[in-house]
């Protein structure tokens, strides 16, 4: 009885484990920390830079950024630089007023490519307002929090090992 | 039980059928398909026994023409660069050797042994073998020589990302054989060694291997898993012959090309760590297909300028593809490449890429490009270029004659 439940359980943690690691969430890890500015944010000046930081470094290649205003012009001077955990751009002095998207991709120092973008407002929003988060690219990945794909993995992980318990009892009776 | 068993038995005739009518096939129609485009002197029969590899290309090569074989020829499943010194530096040294190995070149491309040879009976089957000579920039600056460099064959400069072991240096002379066999490589390795211990000494080979040619005609991979040589140019058309052989007044010259031969170890423990996505990244190139980032198949133009929603470059600035391509055919190389595996030593893989390259002139084509990759190719981290060595390759010669006579003269 005590090993037949063992071995079900066994068996079903092995292939959540399987699940797991085959998945697109396993590489979830590299997560954003923090921007400069920070997402929304609404500046009374120019800013000099704009940068991402993430919570583990970062690969010095195949790093990129770019900001673009609300006609998508490049407002970026020179190549992104990568220090540690951070990726950043200097951008065109004395930007006019309106809404920016800085958008970057980035390979984690553990070998994952991160691709995302925040946006930022001088002085006061343009007109028609460009979109506020982006769209997740193909290329890269996406920022969405873990929890709810743990959660439904537990779910899953329960409801298989009450099914596994009920068919072992089941035989055995 | 019993379907495995037979699977094997009855798959493997029918594999080589098909690959005989491919060859009849493409014999009648004369088109300029891969396989055909080199000399071959015996191409199959129906009657002859095949297997996969054999069926794939002519057991025998000319060794006889006008540029030397091994180049536009299909390149083999295993190759040897051997890296000769001469004993005494003078032309008739030189000379000597070049005599020697252009005989032992011609007996052995077409399945007879070399003079001498205690084990003929391993010379019987070419396997489409081919031996090609070089000379380096050393056997130039033999008393008497200079005047005969092309000037298209200069000197390599040095590369920020030069990383230089000893013992693979340029030489006074090439031998590269290639074979389908490595049985037959081996043995023409011999032959030669032996033939050449007198005047010569050997001061590296380098051998390498290839992935078996993929029935769709898909680029073969290397160790990193890319597909490498997407964009070499066709045997046959006048694109390829722009890009590879030189055009020059002189006889002795013209029909030739430069080889550079370098030796990239690869640094697989490290590549791995990479996921898919983070290396087509470095690439530029989607892995399993090998399409240009943005592209659908191996073969579609690099989208060089495209950015995507977010405005981000789809093949990063610093992409090995974007770094490595050209545009136009004197601006381009023709890769060869072979992949070499010596194991392991001192618990790291001795694996990686025997880089070779050929062009009308480095100076439009190698060079500038392998300038800007050594400047700022993603892919730099993960391989480190051991060894660098470059050669005149001579056209090639009417019966009787020896490589590298119109330079002596």
């Amino acid at each position: 009885m005590r090993r037949g439940f063992a071995r079900v359980l066994a068996v079903v943690l092995v292939g959540a484990l399987a699940v797991a690691a085959g998945g697109p969430s396993a590489s979830a890890h590299t997560q954003l920390v923090a921007t400069s500015p920070s997402e929304g944010a609404v500046l009374t000046t120019s800013p000099a830079s704009v940068s991402a930081t993430f919570n583990e470094s970062l690969l010095t290649t195949g790093g990129a950024m770019v900001v673009l205003d609300a006609e998508r012009r490049s407002v970026g001077t020179g190549d992104a630089r990568v220090q540690r955990a951070t990726i950043a751009l200097d951008l065109q002095p004395s930007l006019p007023d309106g809404t920016y998207r800085a958008a970057y991709r980035v390979i984690s120092a553990d070998g994952h490519p991160v691709e995302g973008s925040f946006t930022f407002i001088v002085g006061s929003p343009s007109k028609p307002e460009v979109q506020g988060t982006a769209p997740a690219n193909a290329a890269g990945e996406q920022q969405s929090p873990a929890w709810p794909a743990i959660v439904l993995l537990a779910a899953a992980l329960l409801g298989a090992v009450a099914v596994g318990w009920w068919v072992v009892r089941r035989v055995r009776e | 039980m019993t379907h495995t068993s037979q699977a094997p038995t009855s798959g493997s005739p029918r594999v080589s059928r098909r690959g005989l009518l491919a060859v009849g096939g493409a014999g009648i129609l004369g088109a300029a398909g891969g396989f055909i485009v080199g000399r071959e002197s015996a191409p199959m029969t129906s009657d002859q026994p095949a297997t996969a590899a054999t069926a794939a290309a002519p057991q025998t090569y000319d060794f006889h023409g006008a540029h030397q074989a091994g180049i536009s020829t299909p390149a083999q499943q295993h190759a040897a660069y051997l890296g000769i010194n001469l004993q005494e530096r003078s032309t008739n040294a030189l000379a000597a050797v070049l005599r020697l190995v252009s005989d032992d070149a011609a007996r052995m491309m077409a399945g007879k042994p070399a003079l001498a040879d205690p084990s003929g009976m391993l010379a019987a089957t070419a396997s489409g073998l081919t031996i090609t000579v070089g000379l380096g920039h050393r056997a130039f600056e033999l008393p008497g020589m200079q005047a005969s460099r092309p000037e298209a064959f200069a000197a390599l400069p040095a590369f920020a990302t030069d990383a230089f072991e000893p013992g693979w240096g340029d030489t006074d002379l090439l031998v590269h054989i290639g074979s389908q066999d490595p049985l037959v490589l081996s043995h023409a390795i011999r032959v030669i060694t032996v033939d050449l211990s007198t005047l010569a000494r050997i001061a590296w080979i380098q051998q390498g291997f290839r992935a078996l040619p993929d029935p769709s005609g898909a680029t073969g991979r290397n160790l990193m898993g890319q597909v490498d040589g997407t964009v070499n140019p066709v045997p046959g058309t006048a694109e390829f012959d722009e890009t590879v052989w030189m055009q020059h007044p002189s006889p002795a010259i013209n029909g030739g090309t430069v080889l550079i031969l370098r030796r990239i170890r690869m640094l697989l423990d490290t590549w791995d760590v990479l996921d898919t996505g983070a290396k087509e990244l470095v690439i530029g190139r989607d892995l399993s297909t090998g399409a240009p980032l943005g592209g659908t198949s191996e073969r579609d133009p690099m989208p060089l300028a495209a950015t995507n929603d977010l405005g981000l470059p789809v093949i990063p600035t610093d992409a090995h593809a974007r770094l490595a391509h050209a545009s136009t055919p004197r601006t381009r190389i023709l890769r060869r490449p072979y992949s070499y595996d010596h194991g392991m030593h001192a618990g790291t893989n001795d694996v990686g890429l025997l880089f070779v390259a050929y062009t009308q002139d480095p100076r439009d084509s190698f060079i500038p490009m392998q300038r800007r990759l050594a400047e700022s190719d993603a892919l730099n981290r993960w391989v480190s270029t051991i060894g660098s060595a470059s050669y005149f390759v001579p056209p090639g010669v009417r019966e009787g004659g020896f490589i590298g006579e119109g330079l002596l003269a």
